[in-house]
């Protein structure tokens, strides 16, 4: 699918904490409508190069670019006015506002401009395709931890980005939950909206991702497809170790 | 539960709150007509009306974007200090004064607002609060500046008189009515809109809110600047009224404090919690003042029904109305009412 354009590029991106290089010279050009997969080990620096391209962080030297514009330093509801929408790892829903409503704050406040009717006729399609309808009038709070999750990517969709970032979406859900969320994020995907996530869930990223980077200590490790990446000596050693790599 | 989140019975209820505001609005706007000597109860429609606009305008910021705001009084006072000072000294209409007075607060509600509402929680109250004591100082300190009089200080202004413009009380009691009806119609429509939506998820959220494209820091300030205009309009009625403005009841830390009461009594964040708040308000303190003949009993009467019904009920008097209306429709359509 990764047949698009350039979309969002990060250039020699380097992210220092104090002493500490979380993300070091890394490149990578995410292309219109694919799916993009981030892993790596504990402490690699996926977390931080996924806040960097959502606009979170600022990159300490490079640059991260969505269409050729620069986004370090924006707040981050004008990265999202941009086409950057992001989920949160701890889900974040709007604990007293129904499930409807949480919805419609994407609506009215993202890039749709849809207004009135129009916006309401919009939520009720983002109900349905993340399969929420029937929950539509339950409190964020009430929402199970597999809605929730189905709300947070909704809420996020609702905003109409070119590029969403999900952010271990599949973690904590069970096997049938987990395989509802892939089909959902492949639905999305075929509806025009790249997506780049960060997942510990092998089986989802393994079966979901157009193209997969592997990351470990700051460094870009290996980038290709799925099929590839699990056979690829470096990222084998990244995870399992040297010996595992000569067996 | 399902069919009362319907769109048509949604239009339903906007309607119906419309209609009753425009029914309280004629009832006490005949007051007058009915009987032109009827002071008394115009004295007490001013002082509820009064309440009632002051606890919807803070309710706009401490009640929707979650922000408490311990320092309404500034703005209270600013609406009636630029009012009275209007009237007297530039001897303006007090009733073109009074919408500039709201101006003038929206404004210092903006420049206050921009650096504080940044704070969360706590410190944002405790900053509103330190706002509230410069304000004050500054109205008692400003007496007069180069050769111009403004506030006379602790001594207070006296308005009125045969010098400046006259205006009759049955104007003012039509005027308090007008702001109250427009108080009522902005909250409504910030609460029933896009506006209140991205207040309520703020509230909820600010982070959240943010990456779903939430303009946070300006729904606030903006939010804000509102709620100071109506807080300042209140403050004006309040000067073209009593005709006598000092700084420590004008700016008093007890007007800001029992401007947070009553929201939170009536029912923080919704329409008409502010205006049940203000109903209890004003009859326990100012009617019950006047019959018990002691000070203190009223305050006591009013903490503890305070303490009763926020222990109860954390949406406040409105919550309990919503409960007995839902309980009365279980009552009515038993077949529904089975969980």
């Amino acid at each position: 699918m990764s047949t698009g354009e350039p979309l969002l590029v990060a250039s020699a991106v380097t992210r220092r904490f104090g002493g500490l290089v979380a993300v070091n010279a890394v490149d990578v050009t995410i292309m219109e409508g694919e799916i993009f997969g981030l892993i790596g080990p504990n402490g690699a620096g996926k977390t931080t190069l996924f806040r960097l391209l959502s606009g979170v962080y600022k990159p300490t030297s490079g640059s991260i670019t969505l269409r050729g514009a620069e986004i370090g330093g924006r707040p981050a509801h004008a990265i999202n006015a941009m086409g950057i929408a992001t989920t949160h790892q701890i889900v974040r829903p709007f604990t007293d506002m129904p499930v409807d409503r949480n919805i419609q704050v994407g609506v009215l406040y993202g890039r749709s401009g849809l207004r009135g009717h129009a916006a309401e006729v919009e939520v009720d399609r983002i109900l349905e395709l993340m399969e929420l309808a029937p929950h539509r009038a339950t409190l964020g709070r009430s929402l199970t931890l597999a809605r929730r999750k189905r709300l947070e990517v909704a809420r996020a969709l609702a905003t109409h980005p070119e590029v969403l970032l999900l952010d271990e979406v599949a973690a904590g859900l069970n096997p049938t939950e987990s395989a509802r969320m892939i089909d959902l994020i492949r639905k999305i995907r075929d509806g025009g909206v790249t997506i780049v996530m960060v997942e510990h869930v092998m089986k989802a990223i393994m079966s979901l991702s157009d193209r997969i980077m592997v990351m470990d200590l700051g460094r870009k490790i290996a980038l290709g497809v799925p099929t590839q990446i699990a056979r690829d000596p470096a990222v084998i050693k990244a995870y399992l170790g040297e010996r595992a790599v000569a067996s | 539960m399902n069919a009362l989140r319907g769109r048509f019975s949604k239009r339903a209820l906007v309607i119906g709150q419309v209609v009753l505001v425009f029914a309280i609005a004629i009832a006490l706007a005949l007051i007058p007509v009915l009987d032109e000597r009827s002071f008394n109860l115009q004295r007490i429609t001013f002082f509820l009306l009064w309440y009632a606009i002051f606890a919807s305008s803070w309710n706009i910021i401490g009640g929707y974007a979650g922000q408490t705001s311990f320092g309404h009084a500034a703005f209270l006072g600013m609406g009636a200090y630029v009012t009275g000072i209007l009237w007297s000294q530039a001897r303006l209409n007090p009733l073109i004064a009074l919408p500039i007075g709201g101006i003038v607060a929206a404004g210092y509600a903006v420049l206050v607002g921009i650096p504080t509402l940044r704070l969360r929680g706590p410190y944002f109250a405790i900053a509103t609060i330190g706002i509230g004591e410069a304000t004050r100082l500054l109205a008692t300190n400003f007496d007069d500046i180069f050769g111009v009089t403004l506030t006379k200080g602790v001594t207070g202004i006296s308005l009125g008189g045969p010098s400046m413009p006259n205006i009759d009380p049955i104007t003012v009691h039509y005027a308090t009515i007008i702001v109250f009806v427009l108080v009522m119609f902005v909250t409504m429509w910030i609460r029933a809109g896009r506006f209140g939506l991205g207040l309520f998820a703020l509230n909820m959220d600010r982070d959240a809110a943010e990456t779903v494209g939430v303009p946070t820091a300006r729904l606030q300030v903006l939010a804000l600047a509102v709620s100071a205009f109506f807080a300042a309009s209140a403050g004006g009625l309040y000067a073209i009224r009593q005709q006598f403005l000092d700084p420590a009841s004008m700016f008093g830390f007890d007007k800001s404090i029992a401007v947070v009461l009553m929201p939170v009594v009536g029912g923080i964040g919704t329409v008409w919690g502010p205006v049940f708040g203000a109903i209890l308000y004003s009859t326990v303190q100012d009617q019950l003042t006047r019959v018990v003949n002691n000070p203190y009993l009223p305050s006591l009467i009013y903490g503890v029904l305070l303490v009763v019904i926020v222990m109860f009920e954390p949406l406040g008097i409105a919550g309990l109305l919503g409960r007995t209306g839902k309980y009365a429709r279980k009552l009515l359509r038993p077949s529904e009412g089975e969980p």
